[in-house]
């Protein structure tokens, strides 16, 4: 990677960081992921590595997406049902 | 069963064995010829290394007990980087490379587990866990990723330089990377240290009091986890970065082989990955006032 190239990199992280740093909640969280696949893209050469590599970058995603939606669905759907109060006759 | 047939098993037994190491020890003297050329120690004292060493070092006509496995290096200065095992440096590079994904896949799923837990918290519990971060060293966070965004911008720019043979550029780029992760590693001890003195460590003395005080400890609980794993990835990373420093100083990397530099790249920016997302789900919680 050219002198350049690594600094534009750079330099959007830290404009990203900076945009991070003023929205706040769970906007920012959005941005860090955003920041997180370029840093993978860009620094790491994910798309550029290829082969089995790709496959398992794509297998650890894949079982991320798997273990977030079952550890998150019972959170997800519960609903706290309140119990009648036992009113004396 | 008599004491004379018992004997009489154990001998054959025995004669089993000798018979069996010494037809096993027949055919390795089989499967490894003399080389062609080869003037080193006859072929009653040549060893497994021996042969390993012509593998090694790509001489034609080795043969022995890996024969089937013939390294054709198109540059023979490639010969003493690729080790016996694979048939040729890109072999190796790609094999490296793959395992490094494969750990750094193990790793994500390791950090995952976290965050999954921390969703689940800050879903079920969005004021308390917002209330809690505004107790954060935010200044101290904010300096610390852009100290780790340096710090990978820098080793990137040190693996393009020893792609053109720039050793010299590479040992610099890592003394550099290094000492930003010290930074890091040193800010987040003196935060940790101003976490303990506001009492904001999950136990008896915890600062945080009234209905928030549950999702607090939850919240705080992840903080010094998170961290601390975090904190210990970032050790081994200096470790790694300090050892291909070294490498760099003595010339161990050119622009022909540098696979070292890359796997030690990757770790180092996947720590930084997870520290991007550390970032906003400790610091930024909260909106601003």
């Amino acid at each position: 990677m050219s002198i350049a190239a690594s600094l534009a990199i750079w330099l959007i992280l830290m404009l990203l960081l900076g945009l991070e740093f003023l929205v706040r909640g769970v906007v920012a969280v959005a941005i860090g992921g955003a920041m997180a696949t370029f840093v993978a893209l860009t620094y790491m050469q994910l798309v550029k590595t290829g082969g089995t590599a790709s496959a398992f970058a794509l297998a650890a995603v894949f079982w991320l997406m798997v273990m977030f939606g079952l550890g998150s669905m019972d959170p997800a759907t519960r609903h706290d049902v309140g119990v009648a109060q036992r009113t004396q006759d | 069963m008599s004491e004379r047939r018992r004997l009489t098993n154990a001998l054959l037994s025995l004669l089993g064995l000798i018979l069996g190491f010494l037809v096993g020890r027949g055919r390795i003297v089989e499967v490894a010829p003399q080389p062609a050329g080869f003037a080193g120690l006859p072929d009653q004292e040549r060893t497994r290394d021996a042969a390993l060493e012509d593998l090694h070092l790509g001489r034609e006509g080795s043969g022995g007990f890996v024969s089937g496995f013939s390294p054709a290096f198109e540059d023979p200065a490639d010969a003493k980087h690729v080790e016996f095992q694979y048939a040729d440096k890109a072999h190796q590079t790609e094999t490296a490379l793959t395992g490094m994904w494969l750990f750094l896949a193990t790793e994500a799923l390791f950090f995952g587990g976290l965050f999954l837990l921390y969703a689940i918290y800050r879903a079920r519990y969005p004021e308390a866990i917002a209330d809690a971060s505004r107790h954060s060293e935010l200044a101290i966070g904010t300096i610390n990723t852009a100290v780790l965004l340096s710090s990978s911008a820098i080793f990137v720019f040190g693996l393009g330089r020893i792609k053109l043979g720039q050793s010299r550029a590479l040992f610099w780029a890592c003394v550099v990377t290094a000492c930003l992760g010290v930074v890091f590693l040193g800010l987040k001890l003196y935060e940790w240290k101003l976490d303990f003195d506001d009492h904001l460590f999950p136990n008896a003395s915890f600062a945080i009091h009234g209905a928030h005080e549950g999702a607090a400890k939850l919240f705080w609980t992840f903080y010094f986890i998170a961290t601390g794993l975090h904190g210990l990835h970032m050790i081994g990373g200096v470790i790694l970065v300090i050892w291909i420093a070294l490498g760099a100083r003595a010339n161990r990397y050119d622009a022909r082989y540098y696979t070292p530099v890359e796997i030690v790249g990757l770790y180092w920016s996947f720590v930084d990955m997870v520290w991007l997302l550390l970032y906003p789900s400790i610091y930024l919680v909260a909106m601003r006032q």
